[in-house]
């Protein structure tokens, strides 16, 4: 959002040194993390900070270690490209207590394998996803669109011109996912990601060597081809270019 | 092995909900141990077809897929039993479907491995959204497709409110009877005389001043009113006579 104005006017904006001492952002990057809801790219808290990326990055760091080391109850994350502030898994049951809430809608199984199927090879249309799943998948494809999981994304040029879809960023946090290249194969998925959930900073670097050598895996030619260089297509690119 | 699974013992409680035919099919292949590669066609297709007569007993609704997935079936078992064509390539009738079936279980169980994390993920809390009040000026925002659905919808919505059917259409059936009723009444009520245009005026559409004309008409043959005018070209008007104004007679002829 705040990018084209920053692009905008790059002499303006590095006439004045940026802030290289990550202590001295530290304070001031806590409370930016702790007003958002959603996560924050390094790139707009280095741009709303004034300082160096490396900057920013370590003081994360810091603040990350720091709510590891001192048994605190929230916790940092990186999803979707940027990092927000969550509590502690250990204190649902506390927070559901005072919240009276008593549980988060759940995605049904077809949802959640459409979903899977929509992750892995995006952007697809609803005859393709009903070819692999062999039943009929409108109704479930609503659902996933009313959740904002998937969106539209063009039109195939073939007969009648279906539909695309893709996966959202609020996928990607949902399922604390940095950019879609951090989706496991799906014979790791079950027990590395889920692995990585108490660890604050292991979305940062999720499975590197295990996934792009299972990219590569020629036992899996048959779909992942070609989905392979779709993965680096989603919007997220804004938060990753350096 | 296929006794075991065979239309009368299964036991009807015992389906757990499939997310599709494939879902189905891979579940008899994992009771049944054997691999999906290999798979022996006659014994699955029984249980298969075992499956949706059950379901059908339960009154499932047993969508078309499955009964697709079922001829299927059979058309690879039959395949397998009639000899090749000479000439033709060796292949296995199963291959295809076998290909299916691994790349469904491959997002059957990265779908399995999502819930696990969704479920993981809902104890974290994030901060919940609020509105943050930004300046008005010079702020863009990214819009979402949704965003804009939702304008859409409040727009519509708030049309409607503002704009309420205009017209509507609706048929109306107006009765000879009530009208001569309504006259009749109007006229013993006041007591006077009426002015004709006034009691015609006073009806909403047109179909109902024709009714209410043809009326007046009626009462005139019947000589329960009488229509008359001061002077030529004069205002007419209408005036209760003595004749008496037999009311279950009204109701039987005019309709």
């Amino acid at each position: 959002m705040t990018e084209t104005a920053v692009t905008e006017s790059p002499e303006t904006k590095e006439e004045r040194p940026r802030e290289k001492r990550p202590e001295k952002i530290q304070p001031a990057l806590e409370a930016l993390l702790f007003s958002s809801a959603r996560p924050v790219s390094e790139k707009d808290l280095a741009d709303v900070l004034e300082a160096t990326r490396e900057a920013v990055t370590a003081a994360l760091a810091a603040i990350g270690s720091a709510a590891e080391q001192a048994g605190r109850g929230i916790r940092l994350e990186k999803a979707a490209g940027g990092w927000r502030l969550t509590t502690r898994p250990e204190f649902d049951a506390l927070l559901r207590k005072y919240h009276e809430v008593t549980e988060r809608s759940r995605l049904s199984l077809a949802a959640l394998e459409t979903l899977a199927i929509i992750a892995y090879r995006q952007p697809i249309t609803i005859p393709e996803i009903q070819e692999v799943r062999g039943v009929n998948s409108a109704a479930v494809i609503k659902t996933l669109f009313e959740k904002r999981l998937i969106t539209t994304s063009g039109r195939k040029p073939v007969v009648g011109t279906p539909f695309l879809y893709r996966t959202t960023s609020e996928f990607l946090i949902r399922f604390g996912l940095n950019t879609l290249d951090d989706l496991p194969k799906p014979e790791e998925l079950a027990e590395d990601l889920a692995a990585t959930i108490g660890d604050p900073l292991a979305a940062a670097e999720p499975l590197p060597s295990a996934v792009v050598s299972s990219l590569n895996d020629p036992q899996d030619d048959v779909e992942d081809g070609d989905d392979d260089e779709d993965f680096d297509d989603d919007d997220d690119g804004d938060d990753d270019e350096e | 092995m296929s006794d075991e699974y065979s239309e009368s013992s299964l036991p009807p409680v015992a389906i757990p909900a499939f997310s599709g035919p494939l879902d189905l099919l891979l579940h008899l292949i994992r009771i049944n141990q054997v691999s999906i590669t290999d798979i022996p066609m006659a014994e699955i297709t029984e249980q298969y077809t075992a499956y949706l007569d059950a379901m059908r007993e339960l009154d499932l609704d047993i969508a078309s897929e499955y009964v697709a997935l079922a001829a299927e079936l059979i058309y690879i078992k039959s395949r397998m039993v009639l000899p090749r064509p000479p000439g033709a390539p060796e292949e296995d009738p199963r291959s295809e479907l076998a290909r299916r079936l691994l790349e469904y279980e491959r997002y059957k169980k990265t779908a399995e491995s999502f819930h696990e994390i969704d479920t993981l993920r809902a104890a974290l809390w994030p901060r919940p959204e609020t509105e943050v009040p930004k300046s008005e000026e010079g702020e863009t925002l990214e819009v979402s497709l949704f965003d804009l659905i939702e304008v859409f919808r409040s727009v519509t919505d708030r049309y409607r409110l503002a704009h309420p059917p205009a017209l509507e259409i609706r048929h109306l059936r107006f009765s000879v009877a009530d009208k001569m009723f309504q006259l009749v009444e109007r006229l013993e009520k006041s007591g006077q005389d009426l002015p004709l245009l006034e009691f015609l005026g006073e009806m909403a559409y047109r179909a109902e001043a024709v009714t209410a004309f043809l009326a007046t008409l009626e009462l005139i043959r019947l000589g329960v009113v009488r229509a008359f005018q001061a002077a030529a070209f004069k205002e007419i008007h209408i005036r209760r006579t003595e004749t008496p104004f037999v009311a279950e007679q009204v109701r039987d002829t005019y309709r």
